[in-house]
């Protein structure tokens, strides 16, 4: 309270200089319309923003949890939608009884706890684990595109090889009916992957969609991974080099989801049979 | 304390002209207005405590808003003014300073000194007037431009009467000389 006298006393000719043109303001507002209503838009639209402004803090406190049931919601969401599009199939050919892709697969949402992004060999650790109910090999989402697959797993944690790991190979499809190919990551750019092993007959154009083809078991057909973004012929061979933009962004991951199939495991059963 | 109570006589004497005569002195549709009252606080002695500067100037200004129904506007520059007028004084002064209780004349000083001094007053009261009526910042511009006039006229008029005031001072003063010889 000293201090505030002290400092009152100290700029004693400013204070008077407000309090006077405070007073100037207030009669000028009381016998001028046009000062009036200025002076009382000036209010609404201050008391406007420290209201938006203090929203804003209200909502930045709650965004965590919100980005959480959002996550969640969305996860809940795409089963959802899986399970839809599985329907939609049975009721549009009704003559004979259809295996739809999405049968059996559902999402969980995570956590990204620590990801690189400056290696040639990027790794992801996720929040979820056996515990959570995901399993080695389930495929993982970023905002709706392929990220990334799972290879190792605790009871609550997951370590997952993202599309920025040089290991794994992916396989995809451009456009829903195009060809198919291998998608690798040349350890450079994390925005981007490059497509091998399509044939130069097929034609292929910037824009273009990349998908999962299903084949790995990882992700079911037709997820997005990104779009096409330069076509490079090889004269040495018959086969043509891809260039796409990754859907999934990498600098910024943070909520993803997983999904698996259920009936994985009478897949791999399946094929280990003829091992 | 005589130094004092002429420059407040004279302060009185140009808002009472401001009132009753210079009141009607609005040129261009309201572009060029003459503030004479402005040059009572030309006259003011230099090195006063400057609160005082202030409340001076927001007592001007009460009085022109009072009696012209103005409603503030002439306070509020008035006070303005007052704020900025030691400061103004001190851009003027010469590199040993002002005495305190100096004040500003054009015969004493020179013209120049006097023309800068007033115009920089006149020019800060003139926008301080026209900005605030305008009420917002994107008539500054024209806020400027009715300024610039402004100052341009009462300036004139300010260094007329200085000019006329000196004179007449000059042919009053006595006769008698300590040297009759010369």
């Amino acid at each position: 309270m000293r201090n505030l006298i002290n400092l009152i006393v100290k700029n004693h000719r400013m204070v008077v200089f407000v309090l006077l043109e405070i007073i100037a303001i207030s009669w000028l507002a009381s016998s001028h319309a046009m000062h009036k209503n200025r002076m009382a838009s000036m209010g609404i639209e201050m008391s406007d923003s420290w209201m938006y402004a203090l929203g804003r803090l209200e909502s930045f406190k709650t965004l965590d949890s919100t980005n959480s049931a959002l996550n969640t919601e969305l996860s809940k969401l795409r089963s959802e939608n899986l399970r839809l599009l599985e329907n939609a199939g049975i009721d549009c050919i009704e003559e004979f009884e259809y295996d739809s892709p999405y049968d059996n697969w559902y999402t969980i949402p995570a956590e990204v706890i620590y990801s690189t992004t400056h290696k040639k060999n990027n790794l992801i650790v996720v929040n979820k684990g056996l515990d959570d109910g995901i399993n080695i090999g389930a495929g993982m989402l970023d905002k709706g595109f392929v990220a990334g697959r799972v290879v190792e797993i605790t009871d609550d944690k997951a370590l997952v090889f993202p599309l920025t790991h040089r290991k794994p190979s992916w396989s995809v499809r451009i456009n829903s009916d195009g060809p198919e190919g291998v998608l690798t990551w040349d350890g450079e750019d994390l925005t981007k992957g490059t497509i091998r092993d399509v044939f130069k007959s097929a034609l292929i154009l910037p824009g273009n969609s990349v998908i999962t083809t299903g084949f790995q078991g990882v992700f079911p057909p037709g997820l997005e991974i990104g779009t096409v973004l330069k076509v490079k012929s090889d004269d040495d061979d018959n086969f043509q080099t891809i260039s796409i933009d990754l859907g999934a962004d990498f600098y910024s991951i943070r909520y993803v989801e997983f999904i698996q199939n259920s009936d994985n495991l009478s897949v791999d059963s399946l094929i280990k049979s003829i091992e | 304390m005589r130094t004092i109570i002429n420059a407040l006589i004279l302060l009185t004497l140009a808002v009472i002209l401001q009132i009753a005569v210079f009141r009607f002195a609005i040129f261009s549709g309201g572009w060029a207005i003459v503030f004479f009252h402005l040059y009572g606080l030309t006259m003011l002695p230099v090195g006063w405590n400057k609160t005082s500067y202030l409340l001076i100037g927001a007592l001007t200004g009460i009085c022109i808003d009072l009696f012209m129904l103005a409603g503030g506007l002439h306070m509020a520059a008035g006070t303005l003014l007052g704020l900025a007028l030691p400061h103004i004084a001190s851009l003027v002064a010469p590199r040993e300073g002002f005495q305190k209780g100096h004040v500003i004349i054009g015969f004493k000083d020179g013209w120049t000194r006097y023309i800068i001094y007033s115009f920089l007053i006149t020019f800060v009261y003139s926008f301080s007037i026209f900005f605030i009526e305008s009420g917002q910042l994107g008539f500054a511009l024209e806020a400027l431009g009715k300024a610039a006039l402004s100052t341009g006229l009462t300036l004139a008029i300010l260094v007329l009467t200085h000019g006329l005031i000196g004179v007449a001072s000059k042919t009053k003063r006595s006769k008698v000389s300590a040297y009759p010889w010369s």
